[in-house]
């Protein structure tokens, strides 16, 4: 009976413990004590996320991911992680954090928190270099092509005037194509979208003007103060020391893109 | 303090010397049906029962109560002085009792010889060797030495049934139970296993036999016993119970099948 | 960013399906053994067995493979038991299959005639001597085609596991065509792998299936 009651008491201790230790879990102690960050992220999201040809994760979030380990002090462990999954595993707590390309959105904000952005994907209008066109109402009277019905689309009819016309396409590459055999001038499309365009077409085209952009944090379990703090001085460094924009350069062809400027 | 299970088992042991099975009082019930009803029966080791009735009666469930088949609810089994007593002693109970169904039931994945081989090694522990020897000489007595290495869909009917006595007998028991061992074979086979059976009776092994092979019931059984509705109505001699039947349920059923 | 499809993409796939393998091994052995426990135990005399294997039963029939990895591997990490997925991927798959093959195996077994087990009650097997040399190798006969059926299917269901991070045959597909941009190429063969695993799986059904034939019906 009394070993009984014993073994209850040690059952009960041991639980308070461990839900206390959820509470007040501080995972930036966590990491430095461990020594070892580990980062989820996409490998099926190129740029952002991808395996290389070594079969080693690789893109923008992974180069992020390299600079924030010894930023912190600690090894890095990428662990790939999948569209559907990426949440779970951060609040399960088999990731410390991800820089998964998570765009930031009131929805999610809900169960994640999140950095400042350190990453976007932009949707602009680029066209030929020799076409001077700055702002939305320098096409007047230009045609401009879109993928019908996309985000691109609603952003270019929104700010077009009258007399542009705008050629809608079943997809992206439709709209890339005719961009290509020059059958229209300009087009609307986002910065991963682009990046094909100056591999088929190399120094032939350039960006115009941004339309609007979905930005991306690194998210961390919902009161992660410490961790959250640490993270954002973190990414006000690379952002001011020129690293951040050397990612953008190196994957997705431009500087780091207006939007993560503004504070 | 009760008497223990122990003294009771040996005070019924030497009471019943040369009885082989007895029952007292049996009621079976199927869920609100009740099969048997208040059977008390007496079998004297060596003895020959022919058990017969219309369909329905409960000659099945009878004899299937002997070996824990079935389970019954009220009353008491002895089988060579042993009580039936749940699942304490029925595989005790089971060595001793041997069954031969209306189907055959033979393992068909096994050849003859497996078949008979089967239940003395797992259950008497015999040796390879000893089973293998114990099963040639049985189907040596029921005639079908040369079919033991063949697989009893190989057999006719009637082979079939032999080979299935063949199994009962190689563990030896002290009493054979039959269900209708004959009801499934066609009219020109049932002459072996009858024959066989015969033998059997001549050897003077203890059988209790469901049938309705009255030729059978007159010239080997020392007594006759007539079921109906779960109940034992009659049990006689088969000279008295064929030639001078004492209950009107009985003359109606011999009335019936003659 | 676009790369060429090569030997080392192809590689890829080939070291992807290992893991394939090794999880489809893992839920055939746990299944196997599983179950047997499982027909075993539904189809007891113990009327207690006989309902805990039926909730058993119907709780992992009816609900998704993927939520059962899921739950026991995030399940058990939020309630601090940090879980090997591979620990995870051992306990999910043994319990489904083990709910699907033990009610595949328990129609087999009760599709043997009740007489075969009377014979053998008869004749004073107990339990244990009864399934393993009567009831079982009658059972097994027919329960040949449907379980390599469900085998079959189980193997190519392991690409489930991507949810709890491994990258099998299929969620290797995804990332190289990521990079490829070429998903008929690599799901084709992804498709071709698969049949190379499952094919000699049939085959093996089929020589059984025979060789038990032969065993019984001469
Ligand atoms: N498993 C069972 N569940 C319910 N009722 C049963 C069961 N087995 C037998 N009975 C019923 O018990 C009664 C006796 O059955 P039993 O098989 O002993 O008859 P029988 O005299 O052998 O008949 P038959 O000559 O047709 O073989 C029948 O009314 C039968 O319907
Ligand atoms: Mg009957």
């Amino acid at each position: 009976m009394n070993a009984l009651k014993n073994a209850l008491a040690i059952v009960v201790g041991v639980g308070l413990m461990l839900a206390g230790s959820l509470a007040g879990a501080d995972t930036l102690q966590d990491i430095q004590s461990r020594g070892t960050i580990k980062v989820g992220m996409l490998v099926d999201f190129p740029p952002y996320g991808l395996m290389n040809e070594q079969n080693q994760p690789d893109g923008y979030d992974a180069d992020v991911a390299k600079l924030l380990a010894p930023d912190l002090g600690v090894k890095l462990q990428l662990v790939p992680v999948t569209g559907p999954n990426r949440i779970p595993y951060l609040l399960s707590g088999q990731v410390d954090v991800l820089v998964a390309s998570l765009g930031i959105t009131p929805e999610r904000a809900k169960s994640v928190d999140f950095s400042e952005p350190y990453a976007a994907i932009t949707i602009a209008v680029y066209g030929k270099d020799d076409e001077k066109i700055t702002k939305p109402a320098d096409l007047a009277g230009k045609t401009i092509a879109v993928a019908r019905a996309s985000t691109q689309d609603t952003a270019v009819t929104k700010v077009a005037p009258p007399s542009a016309t705008i050629r809608r396409f079943d997809s992206d590459a439709a709209a890339l194509q005719a961009l290509m055999s020059g059958q229209v001038p300009l087009i609307g499309c986002s910065n991963v979208c682009y990046l094909t365009i100056q591999k088929l077409a190399p120094g032939k085209f350039n960006k115009k003007f941004e339309l609007s952009s979905q930005v991306q944090g690194i998210a961390v379990k919902p009161g992660e103060q410490n961790l959250l703090a640490r993270i954002n001085q973190f990414i006000d460094k690379i952002k001011a020391n020129g690293e951040l924009d050397k990612i953008n350069e190196k994957w997705l062809g431009e500087p780091m893109p207006a939007v993560l400027k503004k504070k | 303090m009760t008497p223990s299970v122990e003294n009771v088992r040996v005070t019924s042991r030497n009471e019943d010397a040369d009885v082989a099975v007895r029952m007292e009082g049996v009621d079976k019930w199927y869920d609100t049906f009740q099969a048997l009803k208040d059977i008390n029966l007496t079998v004297a080791s060596g003895e020959r029962i022919v058990i017969c009735g219309p369909s329905g009666s409960g000659k099945s469930t009878l004899i299937r109560c002997i070996n824990q088949l079935e389970v019954i609810q009220k009353g008491r089994i002895f089988v060579d002085g042993i009580e039936l007593s749940g699942r304490r002693n029925i595989a005790e109970i089971r060595h001793e009792v041997g069954m031969v169904f209306q189907q055959f039931n033979l393992f068909p994945h096994m050849t003859v010889l497996e078949n008979c081989m089967l239940a003395p090694m797992k259950v008497r522990r015999a040796s390879r060797a000893e089973a293998e020897t114990t099963a040639r000489r049985y189907l040596e007595r029921v005639h079908i030495p040369e079919q033991a290495d063949k697989y009893p869909a190989q057999l006719s009917g009637g082979q079939q049934q032999r080979v299935a006595i063949a199994r009962a007998l190689c563990m030896n028991p002290k009493v054979m139970l039959f269900d209708e061992p004959t009801s499934a074979l066609d009219p020109e086979m049932v002459k072996e296993v009858l024959d066989t059976m015969i033998d059997l009776a001549n050897e003077g092994m203890t059988m209790l036999v469901v049938t309705h092979e009255m030729n059978f019931a007159r010239s080997v059984a020392n007594r006759v016993i007539f079921m109906d509705r779960g109940e034992i109505v009659e049990a006689a001699p088969p000279e008295e119970f064929f030639n001078n039947p004492k209950h009107e349920r009985t003359r109606a059923f011999l009335g019936q099948i003659s | 960013m676009i790369r060429q499809f090569g030997w080392n993409e192809f590689e890829l796939l080939v070291f992807a399906a290992r893991w394939t393998i090794v999880l489809a091994i893992i839920a055939f052995v746990g299944g196997g053994i599983g179950g047997l426990i499982v027909a075993l135990l539904r189809t007891a005399d113990s009327r207690v067995a006989r309902t805990a294997m039926i909730v058993f039963i119907r709780v992992f029939q009816g609900t998704p493979l993927l939520m059962q990895l899921f739950l026991a591997y995030f399940g058990m990490a939020i309630f601090g038991f940090s879980v090997n997925p591979l620990i995870a991927a051992m306990i999910a798959l043994t319990a489904h299959a083990s709910a699907y093959l033990g009610e595949i195996w328990r129609g087999c077994i009760q599709a043997v005639p009740h007489g075969q087990t009377e014979a053998a009650k008869a004749l004073g097997l107990h339990y244990f001597a009864r399934m393993r040399h009567v009831v079982l190798p009658q059972a097994a006969r027919i329960a040949v085609p449907p379980t390599v059926g469900f085998l079959v299917q189980l193997l190519k269901e392991t690409s489930l596991t991507s949810i709890i991070g491994f990258v099998e045959l299929t969620r290797q597909g995804q990332i190289i065509t990521s990079v490829t941009f070429r998903p008929f190429l690599v799901f084709g063969l992804v498709a071709a792998i698969y049949f190379a695993m499952c094919w000699p799986l049939t085959l093996v059904a089929r020589w059984m299936e025979r060789g038990m034939a032969r065993a019984t019906n001469r």
